[in-house]
């Protein structure tokens, strides 16, 4: 197997940024015990009357269920969980959680009341234990972080497909452990959250009615048949003339210019839709699928948006689905 | 127990690299799907004593999989550009045909990178990609359409 045509040469900077951090997973992971006895101690010598809130052992975070196919299309939550810090000068609140065959995303915003300060040029990360399903972990799982000011920080957690497909039917329970911030000091954030998070089914209110519209997008006549609308994702179905299994070069086709939200308090968002996306709010095809002659497309939001309040979607300014 | 690990890094790390490279637009990108990798590696110790075509598939489904979630991540930061990477071509090798492959859809850019680069074969493949190996073959014919198309527009 020597089919090597070039090689790539592998930055010797890379390998010294893993090895400093296994260094610090090594350091975070004798972290609880350490972390209690270290500030009972400061606590004593110092006669400090701050009061810290110690978490207990790691405790299950959350339980996710996922369904047959048809039910984890509407997967998700909109309500709000904060949950039990072991500082309390960062909180931790679950903001949603968008779910399909695809993808099951949850969306997390961490504040800072105190000294700590997020800052742009750091990555943060949340370690997923999680002994049910191991393979979680080996697998596609990813983490993405955004700096919303210097006291906030929203995080992304996505399981992706492969994943989604081989749990549907089963229970599986993850737990965040520790939250750590590391630079190139690798200064590191010691904090560990617990509670349980519970992820509700999308109730009929918010799935967004069919309508008979017919829409042409770059020449291209489609009839969107279904859609649900969460926190996070635009899901649409939609029948396309042709051969299904070039459904890549067709959804390229498809990609419209323009992706607007309207709310019930008569405001409205709109979004461009470029795959991919090119700036910070443009919305993107998160994932697509082909059932039968349907092409299924999930535009993924640039942006959290309040699920509940959306009357009606427009695509390149028609109106595609209402509520 | 740090010095097996790191006798792997050695080992597999421009593969993985050069996986990145064909699949990712930054070289921060690309670094973060890299260490991604080693650290899932890091963490799978039962791996780390598998023979190397079972260990070299893995990483080549994780990375694949590490960069279709790093490209589908919800926020992207401004990047510098991948091809500040280190990359040497064999001598009869023509550069312009990586970067078409690079510019193709990712299910014709996975199929033919991991046939010509990485030397698997098509029932390999069918096997990492978890498609049927005719489903393999009808890409690699439609890929190599599109880098013919693409590499002639160009000359």
């Amino acid at each position: 197997m020597n089919h090597e045509k070039f090689s790539v040469t592998t930055p010797e900077e890379w390998k010294d940024h893993l090895y400093a951090k296994i260094d610090t997973d090594k350091r975070v992971r004798i972290r609880p015990a350490a972390l209690l006895a270290a500030i009972l101690i400061i606590l004593g010598l110092s006669g400090s009357a701050f009061a810290v809130k110690v978490s207990k052992a790691p405790e299950y975070f959350g339980s996710l269920f996922l369904g047959d196919s048809e039910q984890a299309s509407q997967v998700y939550s909109e309500k709000n969980y904060t949950l039990e810090s072991s500082r309390e000068d960062l909180s931790l609140t679950c903001l949603g959680i968008a779910g399909d065959d695809y993808d099951v995303i949850l969306i997390f915003q961490l504040k800072s009341t105190g000294d700590v300060r997020f800052d742009n040029n750091c990555n943060y990360l949340f370690e997923v234990l999680d002994q049910e399903a191991p393979f979680m972990r080996d697998f596609g799982t990813s983490f993405s972080s955004k700096v919303i000011d210097e006291r906030t920080l929203e995080l992304e957690i996505n399981y992706s497909a492969m994943e989604s497909r081989g749990l549907v039917g089963k229970t599986f329970k993850f737990t965040f452990e520790t939250l750590k911030e590391y630079s190139q000091t690798t200064k590191t954030i010691d904090c560990a959250f617990h509670g349980k998070v519970t992820i509700d089914y999308a109730s009929s209110a918010n799935k967004l009615k069919k309508t008979d519209n017919t829409v042409e997008i770059n020449g291209i006549k489609n009839t969107p048949v279904k859609g649900t609308i969460s926190n996070l994702n635009f899901d649409y179905t939609l029948t396309v003339p042709g051969i299904m299994d070039e459904y890549q070069t067709k959804l390229e086709k498809l990609i419209g210019d323009s992706l607007t939200i309207k709310y019930a308090d008569g405001t409205s968002e709109t979004f461009r839709i470029k795959m991919p996306p090119q700036e910070d709010n443009d919305a993107f095809a998160g994932s697509v699928g082909v059932d039968g002659n349907e092409l299924r497309v999930q535009l993924r939001l640039p942006k959290l948006i309040a699920a509940n309040q959306v009357i009606a979607v427009e695509l390149n300014g028609v109106e595609i689905f209402t509520k | 127990m740090k010095d097996s690990f790191e006798r792997l890094v050695e080992t597999y790390a421009d593969t993985v690299t050069r996986i990145c490279y064909v699949n990712l637009e930054s070289r921060a990108d690309a670094e973060d799907a890299w260490q991604n990798v080693f650290i899932k590696l890091f963490k799978s110790k039962k791996l780390w004593d598998k023979p190397d075509e079972e260990l070299r598939k893995w990483l080549v489904t994780v990375t694949l999989n590490e960069c279709r979630d790093m490209k589908r991540k919800l926020f992207h930061r401004n990047h510098s550009d991948i091809d500040e990477m280190d990359v040497s071509y064999a001598p009869d090798f023509d550069r312009d045909l990586v970067r078409a492959v690079r510019n193709l859809p990712t299910k014709y850019r996975q199929v033919i990178e991991l046939y010509y680069f990485e030397g698997y074969s098509i029932s390999e493949i069918s096997g990492i990609l978890s498609e049927k190996e005719n489903t393999i073959k009808s890409r690699m014919k439609r890929g190599k359409e599109l880098l013919k198309g693409d590499l002639t527009n160009e000359s």
